[in-house]
């Protein structure tokens, strides 16, 4: 098969993959919102993290297809808080506690502001599911550093590593388990986050912060005064 | 408590928030197309309109530009709870005042809860 | 008198139509050799279809009126020549459809020039396509200065010399003209882009340039803000 005709396989099923990511919403937030009337919120959480992955797949396309990605100075803080927000939910139900951990002032940082905080949910959800622990914690961190403000999420799950990640990052859509070692499921979440934020050209890779292992990306930091 | 006019196109949907919000005490017109939720402003004079912005051949946008241009309907409050993400470069807050919209409510990540507290804030503050 | 002789029939695109009474609109239309013209449709609102018919928005429709005493005229009948129905399949396109209608509306309060009615048949031909919107809104608003005669200094700066291919420049609304800025945002591809955007006939022709979303944000901003000042539209 000509590249040329190679390449317009891999465009037509990508538009076909968005498509069908559109189309999957539909089902999925009726199954959400009849869980809710039912009162039964394990039925709606999991249908609600769903919608959240399809979501955030669709953005992770939109942003990647544009030429040059419009980054703004964030409050990398408010962003972390907004994140242990949406994950505050799942949490719960994987008896997950969930921490904060902001060390220090920084300016705000240059990203784009949905892309941060779909990949840091992105992440959590990986790790939250991920944890075979009876009371898994998870920490939502963010930090200055020389190169920037370092941004992450952090678990006390086993098993992740810098090896496990490149392996992951070469297998995953074509491996059904690409980072075994660490979870059960596909990891997409962290895959996700770790497109998301080379939209912003910045690289996911993992961290350590306060004994717990996970995953970070460090933001250049805004240029702008600071008004006191 | 009010009457509301809730344009969803989708009929799974459309039971859902209409079980919650009659449980709110609202009456509810459900529509799932621009034609004839114009019809129900011409008859019911609804409170507050619920609106999806993705529907059969008349959108959103057409629906909310042809409402405004009844004299009548003018001061009816919009509750935009629609499909389209919120990154969407179409809702800008530019039009908002000109069309009315009170409120934007992502669906996939409104709960039906939230939907309710939206509407009864906005309708006890209309009746107030 | 013979009625039909005193019938004016021209084509026109709806601007904007507002509810009279319990079954009239008030229709502004801006006519392809009369300016713009407001018509009373009576009894509209009793047929079925209200967003159907001739008295579409994004639409070219053949009309007939009688010209009234006053500023408002009767529209006897309407029939649908052209409807450019793509225009509602995508929000974003429908959103830019209603603001250009808008901004021409405005501008156009005491313009009779058939222009205007021609600008907005060839906006409303290229919403319908696929041409992207920014490059839409950024030639329609080029043309609407143009039309008002507000049209920029494209050839020289503001000290009458030939614009450099390695020199910088702002804008000086006040003149109308580029000054050489070390410091300044505008480079000559950008003045190269504008005299497409102010030139062209047509917008097709801007989604053929590469690297047309390199010098668009400034550009757009820049007569975003012309047209503000001067059209107020």
């Amino acid at each position: 098969m000509s590249r040329s005709v190679r390449r317009a396989d891999v465009v037509s099923n990508d538009r076909l993959l968005a498509a069908l990511a559109e189309e999957l919403k539909l089902p999925l937030l009726q199954i959400a919102r009849q869980a809710e009337l039912a009162n039964q919120a394990d039925i709606e959480m999991s249908a609600s993290q769903a919608l959240w992955f399809v979501d955030s797949y669709l953005l992770s396309q939109q942003l990647l297809q544009q030429s040059s990605l419009e980054l703004e100075p964030v409050a990398v803080s408010s962003v972390l808080q907004d994140a242990a927000q949406t994950l505050d939910s799942l949490a719960k139900q994987y008896n997950c506690g969930l921490e904060l951990s902001i060390s220090g002032r920084f300016m705000p940082a240059m990203a784009h502001r949905q892309a941060l905080e779909t990949a840091l949910v992105g992440l959590g959800s990986s790790l939250i599911t991920a944890s075979q622990d009876k009371k898994p914690r998870l920490i939502l961190a963010a930090h200055r550093t020389q190169g920037g403000v370092v941004a992450g999420v952090f678990s006390s799950t086993d098993g992740l590593s810098q090896a496990v990640f490149q392996r992951g990052l070469s297998l995953y859509g074509k491996a059904r388990q690409p980072m075994q070692e660490l979870t059960s499921h596909t990891g997409a979440g962290i895959f996700v986050a770790a497109e998301l934020l080379s939209s912003m050209e910045s690289i996911l890779r993992v961290a350590k912060h306060h004994k717990l292992t996970g995953l970070a990306a460090t933001l250049q930091q805004s240029r702008q005064l600071a008004l006191i | 408590m009010a009457s509301i006019l809730l344009l969803e196109p989708d009929k799974q949907l459309a039971k859902s928030y209409q079980a919650a919000l009659h449980k709110a005490g609202h009456t509810v017109h459900w529509q799932t197309n621009a034609q004839s939720a114009l019809t129900v402003l011409d008859d019911h004079a609804p409170q507050l309109v619920i609106l999806e912005l993705h529907l059969a051949n008349h959108n959103g946008v057409e629906f909310l530009y042809e409402m405004r241009s009844y004299p009548d309907c003018d001061h009816v409050p919009v509750v935009l709870h629609t499909m389209v993400e919120p990154e969407h470069p179409g809702l800008g807050h530019d039009f908002w005042p000109q069309l009315g919209i009170q409120e934007y409510l992502y669906k996939p990540r409104t709960t039906l809860a939230q939907l309710v507290e939206r509407v009864n804030r906005l309708t006890l503050a209309q009746a107030a | 008198m013979n009625p039909s002789r005193n019938q004016v029939v021209t084509e026109g695109i709806v601007l904007s139509r507002t509810n009279f009474g319990e079954a009239d609109r008030i229709i502004t239309m801006l006519t392809s050799d009369r300016g713009k013209v407001t018509l009373m449709a009576k009894g509209v609102r009793k047929i079925k279809s209200k967003l159907a018919g001739g008295i579409e928005l994004f639409s070219i429709s053949q009309i007939s009126y009688l010209p009234g005493k006053g500023e408002i005229h009767t529209l006897i009948s309407s029939r649908l020549q052209k409807h450019y129905g793509q225009i509602v399949k995508d929000i974003s396109r429908t959103m830019l459809g209603y603001e250009l209608l808008k901004r021409i509306n405005r501008a156009t309060e005491d313009a009779t020039e058939s222009e205007y009615f021609d600008l907005m048949k060839i906006s409303l031909a290229s919403l319908d396509g696929a041409l992207v919107l920014n490059l839409i809104e950024l030639w329609f608003d080029a043309q609407l200065l143009r039309l008002a005669g507000h049209q920029p200094n494209l050839a020289s700066d503001l000290q009458g010399k030939r614009l450099q291919a390695d020199q910088l420049y702002t804008f000086d609304f006040d003149n109308m003209s580029f000054v050489t800025a070390e410091q300044g945002i505008f480079s000559p591809a950008h003045i190269k882009f504008l005299r497409l955007v102010f030139g062209l006939q047509e917008p097709l022709a801007l989604g053929q340039i590469t690297d047309a979303d390199q010098v668009i944000g400034p550009c757009a901003q820049l007569v975003a803000t012309m047209r503000h000042q001067f059209i107020r539209a």
